[in-house]
Order: C-alpha cells, then structure tokens, then sequence
C-alpha cells in the first residue's frame, strides 16, 4: 500500500511537466498534454527507427552464417550500454537527491519502500532507454527469421537486460552517493566526467560503421572466436534467441544482481540521504586581500557563478572547447581539407573563405547566449545587485566580460587558424580571421538584450534560465540563423564579387549592428535592468 | 538622514503602501510593525532602492533615492527578510565582493572582517561555500556585509529572524554604535518586545497606511506596545 502511494507520488513527480506548465504556473490544456505526448512519442519513434536500421543491417547477415546470438549480443549490448549511460546522470538525483527525502523519512514509512518505490522509477527509465534497442530488434527478427522461440526470448531478454539496467544503474547511483559526499570539486569533476562521456559517445559514433562493417564480414569468425573463448558472452546471445538454459541462467543471474543491489541500498539509503558532507573543511587563513575595482568584482561574480554550475559550464562554453578542437583540426588537416574542397567543388578560395566563417561563427554562436543566461540567473539574488551602489551599466558591462573571456581566445585561435591555412590574399585572410570576432561580439550584445527583454527570474532549478528559457532559446537559434545568413547570399553574389569584398560587408554589418546593440544597451538596458 | 514623503506604491489595482511619510533623524533606531502584508517590505525595498514607486519622494541625507541612487547607496545598506546570498561563492569571498563595490580598503576590510566575524563567530567557517550555510549564519553574513562599509543608514527587514540569543544580542549592540556614531537604523519586526526595548522610535502601519507613529512614549503611553499594537489592529 505504501509503495503504491510512493511510486504514485515518484510518478507524478516525474510527469508533472507534461501536466503542469511550471513557466505559467498552472495546469496544460487537454491540448497541450497531448502535444507533450505526441512529441514524446515521435521523439521514441525517431530514436527506434535509428536502431531498427541497425537491427535491419545486422540481422541476416549474422544469421546466414549461423550467429544469431551474436544478432541478440550485440543488441542487448547497446541496450545496456544506452539504459545505464541514460539512467547514470538521473538516477543519483532519483534515489538520493529528492527534496522530500527528511519529510519522508521522519514518517512511519519504512526505507525499503522509499527504496522500492524510487528503485520502480529508475526501472521504468532504464526499461524505456532499453526498450527503443531491444523493441525494434526484436521486430526485424520477427520479420526475417520466423522462430516461435523468439516470443519466449522477446519476453526474458527484455526482462534480464531492464533489470540488469536498473541494478547497475542503482549501484552506479549509490558509487556517485558515497563519491559526492567527499568531493570538494564536485563541479569540475561533473564538467570532465561528462566532457569524457560526450568524448566516448563521439569515438563510438564515429567508429560503429566501421565496427559494424567488419563484424558482418567476419561474422563467422568472431562469433567463432567469441564462443570459444567467451562463453558467457555466447549464453547471452543464446537467451535473446529463447535458448531455455541460457535464459534460465541470465534471469536467475539477474534476479540475483538486483537482489543484493537492493540489499545494498536499502541498508545504505538512510546514512547517505541523512550524512552530512564528508568533504574536508577548509580551514579559513585571514590574510590581505588585494581590493578591486567595481568592473573586475563583478566580473569575479560571474565568473565564480560559471565556473560553480556544471550545468552552465557544459551548456554555455564547451563551444570554446568545440572551437579549440576545430582550430586544432584545422592546423593539422585544414589545407588539404580546404584545398580539397575547392578543387572537388571547383569554387573560388572566396567561397570557401565565406563558409569557413559561417562554420566558425555557428561554433561559437553556441555561446552567444551566456549574457542572456547570466541575466536569468541572477533569480533572487538579484536585490543584491540592485541594493549595491553600482551603475547597471558595470553589471551588464560585467556579464558581456564572461562570455569574451570565455570565447574570445578559442575563437581567435580557430578564425586565425582558418585564415592561416585558407588559400587567398592577404585581405581575404584578414577578414577570415576577423569576420567570426565581430559575429561573436554582435550575438552576444543581441543576447544580453534579449536576455533582458525576457529574463527567467523566478526559478527554483537552474535548469530552466539555462536550458529552457525563452531568451536562450532565441539567443541559440537566431544566432545559429544568423550565421547562415552571413553566408548563403554569396551563393548567389559571388558571380558579382570576390570573397574579399563580401566578408567586408558582412563584417561591416556587423561591426555596425555591434554598436546600435550596444548603444540600445546603453539607453534602454540599463533601464531595463532597473526595472527587473 | 532618512525622509520619506508620501510614498505610494501599487501593485496593479491593490495599494501596498499609500502616502506613508516617515522622518528617521540620525542616532534613531526606528522601528517599524504591522501585520503580515500591511506594506513594510515594499515601504524598506522602496527605501533601498531596489523597487521603483508609483509616488512620493524618499531621500537619503538630503539626497532623493529617484535621482541619485548610486550616491544614497553608497550611505546605506539594506538587509532582506530572507538572506539570499550567492551561493557559489565562500563567505569571505562574498564579504571581499561587497567591500570591492564599495571600495573599502584591503587593511580597512581585513580589521571589519575580523571584528564582526569574530562577534558573530563566523570566522571559521568563513572559508566555507554559502551553500552550506544554515539560516542564521548566512543572515549572519549578511549583517556583516552590511557593516563592512560602515554606512550611516541600514535599512533591515525583519533582521533578528534565524539570529541565536548571543548574535541577536551582538546585533543589537551595534545597531546602537552605529547610532551612536550618529547613524540611524530602519527596521521591521513582529517581534514586540524587541522593538519596546531597542527602539527610539515606531511606526506601525495598517494595509499600506501609517496609523502610529513617533516616540515609543508616545505610541505607547501607559500601555505595552503589544496592548497598544493588538488595539490598533482591531480598530
């Protein structure tokens, strides 16, 4: 009874958005809750029909040669792989991060059903990530290989590789728990863990062609080698093919990994939710600290607030990342690539040049919303600010210094990279290397205006002036429109002119739209910022 | 030091404060009651700055709030009834932040630092995030960012809320220094018996309108304040 009441509760938690608009703060349209679902389903439809594709690619092939389990591991793999990597970042938060953890437990309610019932949910998400692999799978076998076993194989695999995602997930959850609980920099660690799992993701990405092709090629001879050599992993296939031995094995192997996990966090649950951190206390040293002017305080302000949020971090300035990697690239590969281009396109260096900065100024237009990010997430701190004695003129001015620090050295470092590599005159070069700058310096200005006119002041996530307001929003996708159209005219008017002359008026145009922001910053965004 | 003249603010079509007018000299420790919601908090954000009014003039020594902001902040410093501070940042980062806007020396600072941490017993966790802090030691920290310029004005909502018994004590210790250094003090509370005790002066206010107001002999007469208070509410 208990456990119902709490998963019910868990459940509502997780689904409220799709009921509840928390912007407007009252309830969606019968309307919009369909819309919500709609979206939701087209997006699992998008995701299964990647993995259909694969299934699709795989499963004859595999089979002919007699290695139909392997078809099944190599599906259960990546199931497990995107159930555990999709749950990872939720499911710390899920188990110990709720804000109702102290009211719950000072109820006569017992630890294993606030377990159980957060454990359900965590199921339930791992069992979704799973279910777009193995669901798909599952239809192309069903399709191409006629095995009434299947049915049988269908129902244990889904039910071995969802339990195992929960349990691993679980644990992973619970490593995270006793982790964090002793980290002192718990921000920079998030940002390089997550920047090594975006890093794993790409290598995987970029390599599973490959990988796939070979396998279908020398299926024989891996599955061979596999069976041999790892007959565990063979079982495992087997049980996705409806073998009753090897399912029997997986299921008892699973039951048996959840039974301990759930052993493990029931028994732990009420000292990681209750413990205080566990991290050093840093011992305060009184020493002279050079005193600042008001600009470089304010800018330390946003900085330290950067620097602090993993979230704000990884969503606003791994563009300057992305632009240091594409510079990099660009020195070690950039003119045969370029040159490349040209020659197979059969394009003027002018062309090229023009769509070099549209490529950069997309880059770095991933951080052009930092002002308007900055603005949002003042949120109610903003009475400090304001009861300071400091022009709002110095605040903005000190939000505008975040995203140049931040951006303006990667940036500079790839346009100059490009423009070095390029092939073209001097003043085409120039331009190249200037052209992105002013870009940047334009969307950034637009963006604390924007930020401005429609700021997210009353969050109670950082989530929502980050990743989901309005003013980001625009800031991404208009400087994203911007960019290309800084570049698709010369489509059409390089017959006209020369590259040169074109990245002249663009430049130019921004350079002039940079100071009509700035001024409307001047006159109405500090009035603005006033009136928040 | 502080004047306020006809202040009126408006929230939509409902009044919060209506031509309410206060005279705070200097060496006043001016307390302020009424109920919840009578307008306090719009009447101290309105004096602070930090909230535009509809009509009305407030000055700051002399100096209108309206024209001249950033030259009236410089002489006050306003506490909130909930001490939302940044929580990114260390206690001593947030106290060397406010003295920068400030400008406040680095040895001036260091001596200010000292003082109030040491009577608030906050030094040592000065060096520690905001984030861990409880209720009361960021309120604590936010009276020690309020001190640290030594302003002539302090403007405090609801101040003693989350304070233990000592730090209580200690706040009001320096509420009158800072007095007797001819400063003056604007405060709200609902705690009565403070206010009886620590005040020169009251006012209480009554769905944005000013009902009492003056000395505490004055508002009071042979009663309490409580007895005067709950009378004044009923009527």
């Amino acid at each position: 009874m208990m456990f119902r009441l709490l998963l019910k509760k868990q459940l509502t938690e997780i689904f409220r958005s799709y009921f509840y608009d928390v912007k407007k703060n009252r309830a969606r349209s019968a309307g919009s809750v369909a819309g919500m679902f709609v979206l939701f389903a087209v997006l699992l439809l998008i995701g299964a029909g990647m993995f259909f594709l694969l299934a699709f690619t795989l499963c004859e092939p595999l089979f002919s040669v007699g290695c139909g389990w392997l078809y099944f591991c190599i599906i259960g793999g990546i199931a497990l792989f995107l159930g555990i990597i999709g749950s990872a970042f939720n499911t710390y938060n899920m188990m110990y991060s709720s804000k109702d953890n102290d009211l719950l437990l000072s109820m006569p309610i017992k630890p294993s059903a606030i377990v159980g019932s957060r454990v359900a949910c965590v199921y339930l998400l791992g069992l979704l990530y799973s279910g777009i692999v193995i669901v798909p799978a599952y239809i192309v076998y069903f399709i191409k290989i006629h095995d009434p076993l299947g049915i049988a194989g269908f129902i244990v695999f889904t039910a071995v590789i969802s339990v195992t995602v929960m349990s691993l997930s679980c644990l992973l959850g619970w490593v995270i728990a006793k982790v964090a609980g002793r980290l002192k920099n718990k921000s920079i660690i998030t940002v390089l863990l997550a920047l090594a799992f975006i890093a794993v993701y790409y290598f995987v990405y970029f390599r599973i062609q490959k990988i796939i092709s070979g396998l279908i090629e020398n299926a024989a001879l891996w599955g061979g080698k596999i069976r041999g050599s790892a007959h565990v992993v063979y079982m495992f296939g087997r049980a996705g093919e409806g073998d009753p031995l090897s399912m029997l094995v997986y299921a008892a192997a699973a039951c048996v990994l959840f039974f301990l996990v759930f052993l493990l966090l029931r028994k732990t649950f009420y000292g990681i939710t209750t413990a205080t951190s566990k991290a050093k206390k840093i011992a305060y040293r009184e020493k002279t600290v050079k005193a600042a002017g008001q600009g470089k305080a304010l800018y330390r302000r946003e900085l330290d607030k950067f620097l602090s949020s993993p979230m704000y971090m990884l969503n606003w300035g791994i563009a300057a990342l992305f632009l240091l990697v594409l510079g990099g690239l660009v020195i070690w590969r950039g003119r045969a690539i370029f040159t490349g281009i040209r020659e197979t396109l059969d394009i003027d260096p002018g062309l090229v040049a023009v769509f070099a900065c549209a490529i950069i100024a997309m880059t770095a237009s991933m951080g052009s919303g930092i002002s308007a990010v900055s603005v949002s997430l003042e949120g109610k701190n903003l009475w400090i600010v304001k009861s300071l004695p400091v022009k709002p003129e110095k605040v903005l001015g000190a939000k505008l210094m975040l995203g140049l620090s931040v951006y303006m050295l990667p940036l500079v470092f790839c346009s100059v990279s490009v423009a070095a590599v390029l092939e073209g005159n001097f003043l085409l070069k120039l331009l190249v290397a200037v052209m992105p700058v002013l870009f940047y310096l334009f969307t950034s200005y637009g963006g604390l205006l924007i930020g401005l006119k429609m700021p997210e002041l009353n969050w109670t996530n950082e989530m929502i002036p980050i990743k989901q307001g309005r003013s980001v929003t625009i800031c991404l996708l208009g400087s994203w429109g911007l960019a290309v159209i800084t570049a698709l005219p010369y489509l059409f008017l390089s017959r006209y002119i020369n590259g040169a002359v074109y990245l002249t008026i663009v430049s130019v145009l921004l350079a002039a739209g940079t100071a009509v922001c700035r001024k409307c910053l001047l006159k109405y965004g500090t009035r603005m910022f006033e009136d928040l | 030091m502080l004047k306020i003249e006809h202040l009126t603010k408006k929230y939509g079509d409902k009044t919060a404060v209506s031509d309410l007018s206060l005279h705070i000299q200097k060496g006043e420790i001016y307390g302020f009651i009424g109920h919840n919601g009578a307008g306090k908090t719009t009447t101290l954000k309105s004096v602070a700055g930090i909230m535009k009014f509809d009509s009305g003039e407030i000055l700051i020594d002399g100096t209108s709030i309206v024209s001249d902001p950033i030259a009236c902040k410089k002489k006050m410093a306003y506490i909130p009834d909930n001490p939302d501070l940044y929580d990114f940042m260390t206690g001593i980062k947030y106290l060397n932040f406010i003295a920068d806007i400030y400008g406040v020396g680095a040895e001036e600072r260091r001596s200010l630092i000292r003082e109030y941490a040491d009577a608030f017993e906050l030094t040592g966790d000065l060096a520690q995030p905001i984030a861990s802090y409880s209720h009361g030691m960021k309120q604590k920290l936010a009276v020690i960012s309020a001190w640290i310029h030594s302003p002539k004005l302090i403007i405090m909502d609801e101040p003693f809320v989350g304070l233990d018994p000592k730090a209580s004590h200690r706040l009001k210790e320096m509420m009158r220094r800072v007095c007797d250094e001819g400063g003056a003090i604007f405060f709200s509370t609902h705690v009565l018996e403070v206010a009886e005790k620590l005040c020169d002066k009251i006012a209480i206010i009554k769905q944005g309108s000013l009902i009492r107001s003056g000395t505490m002999d004055e508002v009071r007469g042979d009663d309490s304040l409580e007895e005067v208070f709950l009378e004044l509410e009923a009527e």
